[in-house]
């Protein structure tokens, strides 16, 4: 079982990233809905339940599509939005 | 009787013997490593699925920044954000693949990486609350 002290590091690291993001733009709780099920299945690990290789091949395609949407290119610059 | 009871023990014998060989067994070391592995891949979920939220969001006008007032999102902190995303899902995609290929061997070095990746990922986000 991975240690409470790991659980919590990876705990710290969302809570952390989900602070930063509520701080620059309030309005993204569509994000936030989203990681539920991520933070569920922190919370299974907490409580003591044992990740299956079926759970870990799951989540690995999830958040590689995730990943894939995130990596698109963002619109060209046009000067109006160089910030 | 003698030989009757000394066949009986045998029987028994062989029977635990047998027992002991078809004893169900788990292999702890895996286990933890696939919740360590289980656990950063979850970790990593929240953060792409932040990511993807803040990339959401409209660009900031050229000089202006975030605020409540001015919900944005700067466009180099997205471009510095994609960077380390691409990064860190390398990173966890090769602590996955290490996990699977090598089940038994320690993935202290491969969580490691993914964790490194994923406080840069962090960090990135942080910078755009500035």
């Amino acid at each position: 079982m991975v240690t409470l002290a790991e659980v919590q590091a990876g705990i710290a690291i969302g809570e952390a990233i989900v602070a930063a993001i509520v701080k620059v733009a309030p309005a993204i709780q569509q994000g936030v809905v989203s990681s539920l099920p991520y933070a569920q299945a922190i919370a299974g690990l907490i409580q003591g339940s044992n990740a299956t290789q079926e759970q870990i091949d799951a989540a690995l395609a999830s958040i590689n599509a995730a990943t894939d949407e995130f990596l698109k290119p963002i619109p060209p610059d046009d000067g109006s939005t160089t910030t | 009787m003698r030989k009757l009871f000394a066949v009986a023990a045998m029987i028994c014998g062989l029977a635990l013997a047998g027992c002991q060989t078809t004893l169900p067994s788990i292999n702890i070391s895996n286990a933890v490593a696939m919740n360590t592995v289980y656990g950063i891949e979850n970790a990593y979920g929240i953060a792409v699925n932040a990511a993807n939220a803040y990339k959401a969001l409209p660009l900031c006008a050229t000089g202006t920044k975030p605020s409540a007032t001015n919900i944005c999102a700067k466009r180099s902190v997205i471009v510095n954000l994609q960077s380390a995303m691409a990064r860190a899902r390398t990173a966890v995609n090769n602590l996955v693949a290490f996990q699977k290929a090598y089940p038994t061997l320690d993935i202290t070095n491969a969580v490691s990486a993914a964790q490194t990746a994923l406080y840069d990922v962090q960090a990135v986000i942080a910078s755009g609350a500035q």
